[in-house]
């Protein structure tokens, strides 16, 4: 039910993040996610993870906060560990995949090197998800994305190497990628609308 | 073991060399950018093979640092020359 | 410890590969957008290799610094990778010639040609 209150928000504000100004404590609930990655950040960095490091990184991290305010986000993720991990386990065998092609075609290739310009429409509607797809995108072989258009949802994907169809893989691949992130952090209303336009496209 | 730093290293100062060679020749300031982006992270790789080798890790810190403002450098700099070509 | 000693040597020689071909595609490749192409991909999982061939070698306390290394590199080559290739772009330094197709180009046409 709480869901579908914040979805039907969410939809209705396109993505505009709200800023609760009534409730000073609720910003620094929201905060505190920032806060643990600073933390970890400086801990990793220490290497020590002693309770006296904890507590400076705690204090910089507090004091980092104070004085470089962001403004605090609210975003519609569910977090799926176990989706996430299969995520992560594509975006590493992509990277190796890429780099292989990307090398073979710098090698065999070099100067007649072609490429393609191509427009994707993504099925989701969100200003997370949508970065989160053109980086995954982005880190994936031979693509990268020139431009996003946010109102339309389209991406312009800046592909390498030559296909006889570059659009139409170009569009598949960054569907897939769609339908991978959305499933890791997506809301089930988007993974219903992903899967649709998936079996969609197959039909 | 000692073999296989050699040829690491080698192979980094190799592809620094090619590095180098696109940014002196450059062609526009969008290469020499990329380029120079490139030869920072083979520094900071070179840092870190340097660390497995003598199995010392104090120069992290630096690593991680030099990463960070490679990218903070190249942003800055791509969206200034976007910034100059498109008053013309 | 001998296992360790030959992951640590082929994720060094992997990783040294990796930056190298990047380095090639740099100097091969025709245009600002397809050498970003050989920068972006191949240096972070050169880098990424060459941290973890080292990681093995250190102690725990050294290690974990250089997971964020890595970390920072794979967060921010796709972000470089978009801005430079959007200035790229946007300056006329991404060749016509090399394309197959063009979406960007047609839909900016079209929209020049509304306002006209």
């Amino acid at each position: 039910m709480a869901d579908q209150a914040r979805e039907r928000r969410s939809t209705r504000r396109r993505g505009e993040h709200v800023v609760s100004r009534k409730h000073p404590f609720g910003r620094l609930v929201r905060r505190i996610p920032l806060l643990v990655w600073l933390v970890l950040v400086w801990l990793l960095l220490w290497g020590t993870y002693d309770p006296g490091t904890v507590f400076f990184g705690v204090l910089v991290g507090v004091l980092v906060i104070a004085s470089f305010p962001a403004p605090p986000i609210a975003t519609d993720i569910r977090l799926r560990p176990l989706r996430l991990v299969q995520l992560m386990i594509s975006l590493a065998w992509d990277l190796v995949v890429s780099t292989a092609r990307v090398s073979w075609h710098a090698v065999v290739q070099g100067p007649r090197a072609r490429a393609a310009i191509v427009s994707v429409t993504l099925v989701t509607d969100s200003d997370h998800l949508m970065a989160m797809v053109a980086n995954a995108v982005s880190l994936a072989p031979g693509n990268f994305v020139l431009q996003l258009d946010r109102g339309n949802r389209i991406c312009y994907v800046y592909a390498l190497g030559c296909h006889a169809d570059p659009s139409a893989r170009v569009r598949g691949e960054v569907l897939a990628w769609e339908r991978r992130v959305v499933r890791a952090v997506g809301t089930a209303e988007q993974v219903r609308m992903v899967e649709r336009g998936y079996r969609g496209e197959v039909d | 073991m000692g073999v296989v730093f050699s040829v690491t290293f080698g192979m980094l100062c190799v592809a620094g060399l090619l590095s180098l060679v696109r940014l002196l020749r450059g062609r526009g300031t969008l290469d020499r950018i990329v380029a120079l982006d490139v030869f920072i992270t083979l520094i900071v790789a070179a840092t870190c093979v340097g660390m497995g080798l003598n199995r010392d890790g104090s120069n992290i810190a630096l690593a991680a640092a030099f990463a960070l403002l490679a990218f903070i450098g190249s942003v800055s700099a791509a969206r200034l020359v976007e910034r100059g070509e498109s008053h013309r | 410890m001998n296992w360790l000693n030959l992951f640590s040597a082929v994720c060094l020689l992997g990783g040294a590969a990796s930056c190298l071909f990047g380095a090639i595609g740099l100097l091969t490749f025709p245009d600002v957008a397809a050498r970003l192409q050989a920068a972006t991909k191949p240096q972070t999982l050169g880098l990424i290799l060459v941290l973890i061939g080292s990681a093995v070698r250190l102690d725990f306390r050294d290690a974990s610094g250089l997971i964020l290394v890595g970390l920072f590199q794979a967060l921010t080559a796709p972000v470089l990778a978009q801005l430079v290739g959007r200035a790229a772009y946007r300056t006329g330094s991404v060749r016509e010639e090399t394309l197959d197709t063009d979406d960007l180009a047609k839909r900016i046409e079209r929209e020049r040609d509304r306002t006209l």
